[in-house]
């Protein structure tokens, strides 16, 4: 897998890239953790909720792109499980996307990584479970359930 | 113990209406999100009020504006000062006028939001929501069927931006199939759904520079 993370990582501008599954349990990691160790593991199970809520509605998520003041963080749909791209604000996001796309197709051609997601199935709505979310956040599901 | 509630169930105007009409001397407690207001009666009529810095009549319509909040009456309780002279039912039909005034100038201004969003080249729809997360305005087109998700985005957006320390996220772009583009304008929410083969990065610094100019209004 690293080999794969190390060619996102050679684009200019890119920080950290990080394969995650549904549960948020990092799986392999490739880069700094700019944003801390625990920011990170916190920000990424916040977006996975966000797609999950999607999935909830009977939608998938292809990409997300969230922009803050500093830089980017960016989600792929890698089969079944989830690839996020740290990168600077200032990053050549087309070449990114490219090599994005390439190295998964590669990656999903080989036979160990392929073992590897599927071993790592886990149900894209796991993270909103009750006890996976609070009371605040129970209510908008609710919401997103019954529209 | 005096009566208590929520002017969501039981309307402030109706509130007025029983306590003049009963001819109540008696105090209205207000609280909206650490705002406290207050309406004191005495003689069929409202004699003082008090909202935040406002006092008299202008206290009375800021507080009509209300939607919910917790309220209180309690008897007997004589006004500390005589700022209202109006008849109580003028004051209520005065601030009526003013909400539809108000709700006339949002309306038009969320409708010329949407217009100028839209005619941005690469902006298919759009729609904004209220900080309660209701429709304020959306194009035609607009597939209203996922606000609720886009409530949730936003919510979650507050949460990421507390996470962060190096900054403040100015927007989640996702694509579901169709592409959306959400970020905060003012204490509104905006979701833009673009076309396919827009690139974010081209149409931003415009998008930006509209939210920047309408924020203050929002």
């Amino acid at each position: 897998m690293r080999s794969y993370l190390e060619k996102i990582k050679a684009v200019h501008g890119v920080l950290g890239v990080y394969v995650l599954n549904n549960r948020a349990e990092s799986l392999a990691q490739y880069g700094t953790e700019s944003i801390g160790k625990q920011n990170k593991e916190k920000i990424v199970t916040e977006i996975l909720q966000i797609l999950a809520s999607f999935i909830l509605k009977g939608y998938s998520v292809i990409d997300t792109d969230f922009m803050f003041q500093n830089g980017r963080l960016l989600y792929f749909n890698f089969d079944k499980l989830n690839l996020f791209v740290h990168c600077q604000k200032n990053v050549k996001i087309s070449m990114l996307r490219m090599t994005i796309n390439v190295v998964m197709v590669e990656a999903l051609d080989d036979k160990k990584i392929v073992k590897m997601i599927n071993k790592n199935i886990i149900d894209g709505k796991l993270l909103l479970r009750p006890d996976k979310v609070d009371k605040e956040e129970l209510i908008y599901i609710e919401r997103i359930e019954q529209s | 113990m005096g009566l208590v509630g929520n002017i969501r169930d039981l309307k402030l105007p109706n509130l007025i209406q029983i306590n003049c009409m009963e001819k109540n001397v008696a105090k209205l407690i207000i609280e909206n999100r650490n705002r406290f207001g207050s309406v004191y009666f005495a003689n069929g009529q409202i004699v003082h009020a008090e909202f935040n810095d406002m006092i008299g009549e202008d206290a009375v319509h800021a507080m009509l504006r209300l939607r919910e909040g917790i309220f209180k009456v309690e008897g007997d309780v004589a006004a500390p000062a005589i700022t209202i002279k109006s008849n109580w039912s003028n004051i209520l039909l005065e601030g009526m006028r003013l909400i539809d005034e108000d709700t006339e100038s949002a309306d038009r201004l969320n409708e010329n939001t949407i217009e100028d969003l839209t005619a941005i080249r690469g902006i298919e729809e759009a729609i904004i929501l209220s900080p309660m997360g209701e429709v304020s305005a959306a194009s035609i087109g607009f597939d209203q069927n996922i606000t609720p998700n886009l409530n949730y985005v936003f919510f979650k957006i507050d949460r990421i931006e507390k996470l962060l320390q190096n900054g403040i996220p100015s927007g989640l772009m996702i694509n579901i199939g169709k592409k959306y583009y959400l970020t905060k304008m003012g204490s509104h929410f905006l979701g833009l759904q673009l076309e396919d083969k827009t690139q974010i990065d081209i149409i931003l610094p415009m998008i930006k520079q509209l939210v920047s100019q309408k924020s203050a209004a929002f």
